[in-house]
């Protein structure tokens, strides 16, 4: 199909990824709103590009690789903003009734932590973390981050240990939060 | 066996390896002590590693999601984008590169000052903007255009800063109307495709061609920090954006236009080979050729809060003029209607001259590679640019020909 896909082809693709990717781009910023906004901004560079949809694979690698790079692009340029103004912004986005008070500085202050690590270290590294922990198979991750498949297994490490030690860096260890 | 690699290892460990492979590895693991210590630490890194990510939220969230109703907002919101994709994909980088080819090597510069000063528009737009259209405020809109000599020659020759634009303008924009010229054979023709008059000149009794310029339209995600590299990279770090600009969005709709071209004229597209280098000599009956272009004013969607003289001074600044002549230029302008048009540096010279009873700007090449002037002005919101082979002098006689 090197003419790119039809409407009702783009329709079904919206469909099957959206919510994912939603879900995805919200655990990167941590508001759900900014996330529907990126995730239309992936789906219009979607359209635009008219992909030549040589297997479904392909065009959700590329939907997930978009979308993580807007995310962590968008993280990245939260992270400098000041600590006060996210985590204020974070307690009025989080608002859950059934946290205490303490829990939810406790669980905004780890958020924010994890975020702020996301952001510092590779951004292909912060891609690799943040898409294996939304689910994603080796090869799906291959396909997405157009990584060899035989070498997964140690960028998932050498990312691991860059995130820990930069959490280590900036805040100690982890049973500090 | 040898020892089990770390990619093994950890495939292993997440499930992701064939019966045999894993067959092998556990019978090696029941015999090395060391790979097995070895599969408890990177085992026991990507349980901590994943109790943080985890920390950001459940995927099983995303099952509330209503994909229907967000593909319903999606249409409504860019409908007119749909209806108007591009037959290849193409960035506003490319529509920049197209223009600046057509207007000619020569006045590349004024492209680059160009695309340098909208993407700091972009960047002093939008406090607070994150949604798309309905959340703008303000509109600007060109009623008329001042020059202002620019000097962006410290960055012309900044390759990695030239990428960096590039790239995010590739990374940032999204297109969202990107029409393709269409020949029009009449001047009614024209009007009826371009939905506006077309405006041919009385002085020229050959016939014209009409060429109707596509709509095209954008939006685009301010990412201050990527700016701020950006202003780094060209050595300006001490120019610092607002703090509230970050995530803002900013909309740019530039409405179908006209060109009405007379006489001989170089193909826009050097590629097409008949662009003269400078050493060649340029034919004569190039100084025949005379283009109208007629633009409706460009429509550009920000909050009515913004500052633009702020932003505007940010950029004088980075086009080298000092902040204290950057704030007297900054203050004499009205920037929510006037288009600032950066004078090239290849440019000889350039005056105010008044043209169909408004004030307009002849600006003079030195006529080696592009057109010998330039002429432009703004009357009843449409932006006319005259653009000329040979000699100026009755350029205003020409234009003033308008009817």
């Amino acid at each position: 199909m090197s003419e790119g896909f039809s409407l009702e082809e783009f329709e079904t693709l919206f469909l099957k990824h959206y919510p994912r990717i939603v879900g995805i781009l919200r655990r990167i910023v941590g508001d759900h709103g900014r996330a529907e906004d990126l995730a239309s901004e992936v789906f219009l560079k979607l359209y635009m590009r008219r992909l030549s949809q040589d297997s479904d694979t392909n065009v959700a690698g590329w939907l997930y690789r978009t979308a993580t790079n807007l995310g962590i692009d968008a993280l990245r340029a939260t992270a400098r903003r000041s600590r006060f103004e996210q985590v204020a912004a974070q307690n009025v986005q989080q608002n859950k009734s059934a946290e205490t008070g303490f829990q939810r500085m406790a669980r905004v202050e780890r958020e924010h932590r994890v975020r702020t690590v996301l952001a510092e270290i590779k951004p292909a590294q912060a891609q690799l973390l943040l898409l294996r922990a939304s689910g994603d198979s080796y090869k799906e991750l291959s396909a997405a981050l157009e990584i060899e498949p035989g070498s997964v297994g140690t960028l998932l490490v050498r990312a691991e240990a860059a995130f820990e030690q930069r959490y280590r860096e900036l805040f100690g260890s982890e049973e500090d939060v | 066996m040898n020892c089990v690699s770390e990619n093994s290892l950890r495939a292993y460990q997440d499930g992701e390896l064939s019966g045999v492979e894993r067959a092998e590895i556990e019978a090696h693991l029941a015999s090395c002590a060391e790979c097995g210590r070895r599969l408890g630490e990177i085992a026991a890194t990507a349980a901590r590693v994943q109790k943080q990510m985890v920390s950001l939220g459940a995927a099983s969230a995303e099952t509330t999601i209503d994909a229907q109703a967000a593909l319903s907002r999606f249409k409504a919101q860019q409908g007119a984008g749909i209806a108007a994709m591009p037959s290849r994909p193409q960035t506003v980088a490319d529509e920049t590169n197209a223009r600046a080819r057509g207007w000619g090597k020569q006045w590349r510069p004024l492209w680059i000052g160009a695309v340098a000063a909208t993407i700091l528009l972009c960047s002093l737009a939008f406090p607070f903007g994150r949604g798309l259209a309905q959340r703008f405020l303000g509109t600007l809109r060109v009623e008329k255009v001042q020059p202002v000599r620019l000097d962006f020659s410290a960055l012309e020759g900044n390759r990695t800063l030239q990428e960096m634009l590039r790239q995010m303008i590739s990374d940032k924009v999204v297109v969202t109307a990107d029409e393709k010229p269409q020949p029009a054979s009449t001047a009614a023709d024209a009007s009826q495709l371009a939905g506006f008059s077309a405006h041919v000149l009385g002085a020229r009794t050959d016939a014209p061609k009409f060429i109707v310029g596509g709509q095209h339209a954008f939006h685009t995600t301010i990412d201050r920090a990527r700016l701020q590299d950006i202003f780094d990279q060209a050595g300006r770090a001490d120019l610092l954006l607002p703090a509230t600009l970050d995530g803002a969005n900013i909309s740019v709709n530039v409405p179908r236009s006209i060109m009405v071209e007379y006489g001989d004229c170089p193909e826009a597209h050097p590629a097409g080979g008949t662009q003269p280098t400078p050493t060649q000599p340029r034919p004569a009956a190039w100084a025949n050729c005379l283009a109208l272009q007629e633009s409706p004013s460009p429509l550009v969607n920000m909050p009515s809060d913004l500052n633009l003289q702020q932003l505007a001074e940010i950029g004088f600044q980075l086009a080298g003029m000092s902040a204290t002549q950057a704030r007297d230029l900054g203050q004499t302008i009205d920037w929510k209607s006037t288009l600032v048009l950066p004078i090239p540096r290849s440019a000889s010279s350039y005056s105010q001259v008044t043209v169909n009873g408004v004030q307009g700007t002849l600006i003079q090449g030195s006529g080696r590679r592009g057109p010998d002037y330039v002429l432009v002005w703004v009357k009843n919101g449409i932006i006319y640019g005259l653009v000329g082979h040979g000699d100026s002098s009755n350029a205003v006689a020409l234009a003033n020909s308008l009817n």
